[in-house]
């Protein structure tokens, strides 16, 4: 760990690289963004409802094609060898990995949910849809940590996909299972968003696992001999 | 710069062999006068894009054959030998009468052949 | 002032269908070392190895006085590595690439990475995706090459370049010569760019070491001879016996009254040999390190 730190210039140029290659993509994604929010803020729930699907998958989207791009790409088009080159150890370079991913996602997720709640209020739209709209947000960046924990630990196009896949499906069941539950459903209609304990919890755990994939790949990465 | 050493890879001769000989030409025929300044190992080595101990091999035999003169920290020199170029030309001549003799013994040609052939030349005019 | 480029020392690793053991490699400062062998011979395994990319089994690596892997991080700042399986980032520009390894690495001299670009015949703003071949290979031994670094480490740096890519190349790495405290250390298919080049010649063959010695006197060692048996030795078309005649020979074959001996233990020794086996040598040659190669390795099938 200590020299980890030590190097932390060439993590932190590892980074900076990592956002070179994505800046601009990342550019569209979020001008994609403002204009989904804007349609999450007219009033009529198609409106809403259709934009909340296209931030779904616009916050799926970044997410997925920033894993595949950063991490998994990184084997198969065989620029790993360039990066095995510089003066880093296979450690070194997984934190990078992990700390590139995880900023590039978080900045445009933090603006997103941001962005929505901001619409959410200063709108029309009912306040009450904050805690679903939370809620959702927060699962997605949870699948996201587990499927870049795959690319990472496994550097496979077949198992991140996989593991894409499957927490595509729970997050469509989770969605549902959010609307059917009397907490939710009852006050989504509301003016006010209220959180009553069963969201509450739900919010914790979501965090908590996210934060708990997130350390346990740290982990494992770090026992890492070699560059895959 | 290659010092005007042509090199040639398809010759069969090795490399180094090529480097004495050429340096040897140049200094029979007076391009490279005595004591001369030869460039260093490593820069004829880089000029010629051949191995440093190609051209260290090569140095070492044209020391050994009098052609050269290394000091230890300065470098290489051209023979300063007033009768250099003599000598030269006497090991050459030594070396073609060898030849000559082994061509002949080829041929199976007798010596009393091998004379006559001798004085053939030698009357030829110019 | 460590003596050695690079020093591994009784290296062994182990992969399902390939083993090395007990492998010694070394090089002296300011020499190049040629490294020969049949493709899976093992000659990217020790260039990794070398490069801290894979770890032996067994074995101590030190490079430039480093100690590997423990010290790769210090080690890599001196050494460039460029593989022919090595690839860009094919969305980004030449240009980005070598501001990028500016970035890391503060002895990257630009002037001559300029330099570099115009003699390679590669433009800076070009996108790495619409290079070719063989400008992909000279843009990584560029971004390489103008670090200056102490050691160089390539894997197949001419292989698949057309000759005149292939001279430029060796131009740039004939410069290194001048530097005697610079070293290189390359493998390559072209026998020949390692017979020019090296001073060292390294043969690599199913994880063994056939060979590790001075180019010239490894040259030397071997030696084709046109032969014509005399009256008394027995006449055949069959190539070498099983037991061979002539200690020493690597290969005889017999047509006739005709044979072409090959020898690595070239000397007056071997010669008298041969004349005592009823060879006649009726012509002597000298090797080259392709043919030397193509017999090596008949021989240890």
């Amino acid at each position: 760990m200590m020299h980890t730190f030590s190097n932390s210039q060439m993590i932190k140029l590892l980074i900076l690289k990592d956002w070179q290659l994505v800046k601009k993509s990342l550019a569209a994604y979020l001008a994609g963004g403002v204009l989904i929010i804007g349609l999450m803020g007219m009033a009529t729930p198609l409106l809403f409802n259709t934009g909340a699907i296209l931030m779904i998958t616009l916050m799926i989207v970044i997410g997925a094609r920033s894993a595949i791009e950063l991490v998994v790409n990184e084997k198969k088009d065989q620029t790993l060898t360039f990066m095995m080159s510089l003066p880093v150890t296979a450690q070194d370079y997984a934190w990078a990995k992990l700390g590139a991913n995880l900023v590039l996602y978080l900045v445009p997720w933090l603006l997103l949910v941001a962005g929505m709640l901001l619409v959410i209020v200063s709108s029309p739209v009912y306040n009450g849809v904050i805690p679903l709209v939370v809620l959702v947000s927060v699962f997605i960046l949870l699948s996201y940590c587990c499927y870049l924990a795959t690319a990472l630990l496994t550097y496979s196009e077949g198992y991140t996909t996989a593991v894409m896949i499957v927490t595509n499906l729970l997050l469509n069941g989770f969605i549902i299972w959010l609307l059917r539950m009397p907490a939710i459903h009852l006050t989504l209609e509301a003016p006010t968003a209220s959180w009553n304990s069963t969201s509450l919890l739900l919010l914790a755990a979501g965090v908590g696992l996210t934060v708990l994939v997130l350390l346990t790949t740290a982990v494992l990465q770090n026992r890492k001999t070699s560059f895959l | 710069m290659t010092y005007g050493l042509f090199l040639s890879a398809t010759d069969k001769k090795p490399m180094y062999l090529q480097i004495v000989e050429q340096i040897t030409s140049k200094v029979l025929l007076g391009d490279w006068p005595a004591q001369m300044a030869l460039p260093s190992i490593r820069e004829l080595a880089a000029d010629t894009q051949v191995s440093v101990i190609t051209v260290k091999r090569a140095y070492a035999d044209l020391e050994q054959a009098g052609v050269i003169v290394t000091h230890a920290g300065r470098g290489s020199f051209v023979s300063a030998q007033p009768d250099l170029q003599q000598q030269l030309q006497q090991q050459e001549l030594a070396q073609l009468l060898s030849a000559a003799v082994a061509v002949a013994r080829q041929l199976q040609l007798s010596d009393a052949e091998l004379f006559a052939r001798l004085q053939q030349h030698l009357v030829q005019p110019r | 002032m460590q003596q050695f480029a690079f020093e591994m020392r009784d290296i062994s690793i182990r992969y399902p269908h390939f083993a090395m053991e007990n492998i010694s490699l070394s090089l002296p400062k300011g020499q190049v070392m040629g490294l020969v062998g049949v493709n899976g011979a093992g000659k990217s395994t020790t260039i990794r190895m070398l490069m801290g990319l894979v770890k032996p089994d067994a074995g101590q690596i030190n490079v430039l006085g480093y100690q590997l892997p423990a010290q790769q991080v210090q080690a890599k700042y001196d050494i460039g590595f460029a593989s022919d399986d090595m690839r860009l980032y094919k969305s980004q520009t030449l240009q980005w690439h070598m501001d990028f390894i500016r970035s890391v690495y503060p002895q990257f001299d630009q002037a001559y990475a300029k330099e570099l670009l115009k003699r390679f015949e590669l433009i800076g703003e070009q996108k790495i995706k619409g290079l070719s071949h063989g400008q992909r290979v000279k843009a990584c031994l560029l971004l390489v090459l103008a670090r200056r670094p102490k050691l160089l480490v390539l894997d197949e740096p001419t292989t698949g370049l057309d000759p005149v890519a292939r001279d430029e190349v060796i131009s740039e790495l004939a410069e290194i010569l001048r530097d005697d405290e610079r070293s290189v250390l390359f493998s390559s298919h072209n026998t020949h760019d390692i017979e020019k080049l090296s001073d060292q010649i390294a043969f690599l063959d199913r994880g063994k070491l056939l060979a590790l010695q001075d180019k010239e006197t490894y040259l030397s060692s071997w030696s084709r001879f046109r032969c014509q048996l005399a009256a008394n030795a027995s006449s055949g078309n069959t190539s070498a016996d099983a037991a061979m005649p002539v200690p020493g020979a690597v290969s005889i074959k017999r047509h006739g009254q005709l044979a072409e001996v090959i020898t690595d233990q070239n000397s007056a020794g071997f010669a008298a040999q041969l004349a005592l086996a009823g060879f006649q040598v009726l012509e002597q040659h000298r090797m080259s390190l392709e043919e030397i190669f193509v017999a090596n390795v008949k021989r240890s099938r």
